[in-house]
């Protein structure tokens, strides 16, 4: 239990709503707030949501329409035909982008180590300075999701090293969820703003650039929409 | 039961798959986990499963089949692209694909801003077609039956405002405006039957069935 028994008190009166996803507004954001660190209201609400799902299962069951299974079939060729429109608005469009070209990696690159060298921007942030990285040893990979080519990560090596990640190509506006692979285990490394599909940020890591073997990115529901392997 | 849904090959798009066996006895967990991998028979086998309870649990709330058909669809839609990031910790998929089939279901009821079926009427229902999958009949039967009684138990008026928040959506506030009593009434109402609905699914005590198998013997 955390906090206060009052509040407790309060957010198991309201478990039942949360449970059955009509609690809204401030008193939702104060149920799930105290959920973070209270394990017994969390348990309390489990129970709730368990009741709830037998719920739905009373529902009844019914035949759909003749033709109910051809159609769903033929909306999801569709779909895949049209380079996956229901996926993540940050690849929607990109079939009738140009790929963009390989050198804006070397670029990105290139900036990279400009930036850590002259202890500007990114750099700047390192507090006990940054060891400027040759070029030869940046890593780079293309950010991509089913084929699209999205953006681009770089990984400098040096004490700490970074990785750079630009996202250029998509439509997705919002926030998105850096996860780097780092020794074979996802890590997350921070949360980035996409504005109209476009963004570039740099996190130092915590490892050894060789540790790290991939990086994507991620809504908040966990569904991926850009990959790289390095 | 599945009910075997013929494909017209004429009208299936080219690079569907149509060849399918009648029943596929994977669980869904393994289902979703070939789906990612771009499996399109387990995509249809998982279809199969369960496109009559999420087309149902839509008609049951929309009361519109064509409306109910496009909700099915989209929250198979859903199911198949997220596939590849189900997360088995979350819950089971059952759960999963009814929550999102309601989800739907109460997006586009708010947009008509209407309730077109009585809740009653919508349990009394689908307890009448209720066919559990042959996979756990007995649990999910028992487990249904349970729930099933504890509702016919618990007082109309709680029973009515459990209904309205679970399937349509309503909050307690629209309850009680609804059903013009102060809001305080309508929370207590609706967490009152929940928790009947909870202890029906709470396991029975082992004491407790020791007890009842004894008592079985003696008489």
């Amino acid at each position: 239990m955390s906090e206060t028994t009052t509040t407790c008190t309060a957010v198991r009166l309201a478990a039942a709503e949360l449970a059955l996803g009509i609690l809204v507004g401030s008193e939702r954001a104060a149920v799930l707030a105290h959920l973070e660190t209270c394990a017994e209201c969390r348990a309390e609400v489990q129970s709730f949501a368990a009741a709830t799902d037998a719920l739905f299962q009373l529902a009844p069951e019914a035949d759909p329409p003749a033709g109910f299974e051809v159609r769903l079939l033929a909306r999801r060729a569709e779909a895949e035909r049209e380079n996956q429109p229901e996926a993540p608005a940050v690849i929607r469009s990109l079939d009738s982008r140009r790929a963009r070209p390989r050198r804006m990696r070397a670029l990105l690159a290139a900036a990279a180590v400009v930036l850590l060298g002259a202890g500007v921007g990114v750099g700047s942030l390192v507090s006990g300075g940054t060891s400027q990285p040759r070029l030869a040893e940046v890593r780079t990979a293309e950010l991509s999701w089913h084929g699209a080519d999205l953006g681009d990560v770089v990984v400098t090596p040096g004490n700490p090293s970074w990785v750079f990640m630009s996202v250029q190509d998509g439509s997705y506006a919002g926030w998105v969820r850096c996860v780097v692979t780092e020794n074979g285990r996802a890590v997350t490394v921070g949360r980035f703003l996409l504005h109209d599909g476009y963004g570039g940020w740099a996190v130092p890591l915590s490892v050894s650039p060789g540790a790290v073997s991939g990086a994507r990115l991620e809504l908040d529901d966990g569904t991926t929409v850009a990959a790289a392997t390095l | 039961m599945t009910r075997a849904i013929g494909i017209a090959v004429p009208d299936v798009p080219p690079g569907v798959a149509t060849s399918q066996a009648p029943s596929d006895t994977r669980s869904d967990e393994n289902l979703l986990g070939a789906m990612a991998l771009n499996d399109e028979g387990a995509a249809i086998a998982l279809i199969r499963r369960y496109q009559r309870r999420l087309f149902g649990l839509a008609l049951g709330i929309v009361s519109d089949p064509s409306l109910a058909e496009e909700i099915a669809q989209e929250a198979l839609i859903r199911v198949w692209k997220h596939a590849p990031v189900y997360d088995v910790r979350r819950g089971s998929v059952t759960t999963w694909v009814l929550t999102i089939t309601r989800n739907l279901s109460i997006d586009a009821l708010r947009m008509r801003r209407s309730i077109p079926v009585e809740p009653d009427d919508l349990i009394a229902l689908g307890l009448a077609s209720r066919e559990p999958d042959p996979e756990d009949a007995a649990e999910l039967s028992d487990a249904s039956g349970r729930v099933h009684r504890a509702l016919q138990t618990i007082p109309p008026e709680q029973r009515q405002a459990l209904l309205l928040s679970a399937y349509y959506g309503l909050t307690a506030e629209e309850i009680s405006e609804r059903e013009s009593i102060p809001l305080g009434t309508a929370k207590t109402r609706i967490r009152a039957a929940l928790i009947k609905v909870r202890a029906a699914l709470a396991p029975i005590d082992e004491e407790d069935l020791v007890q009842m198998k004894e008592q079985g013997r003696d008489e």
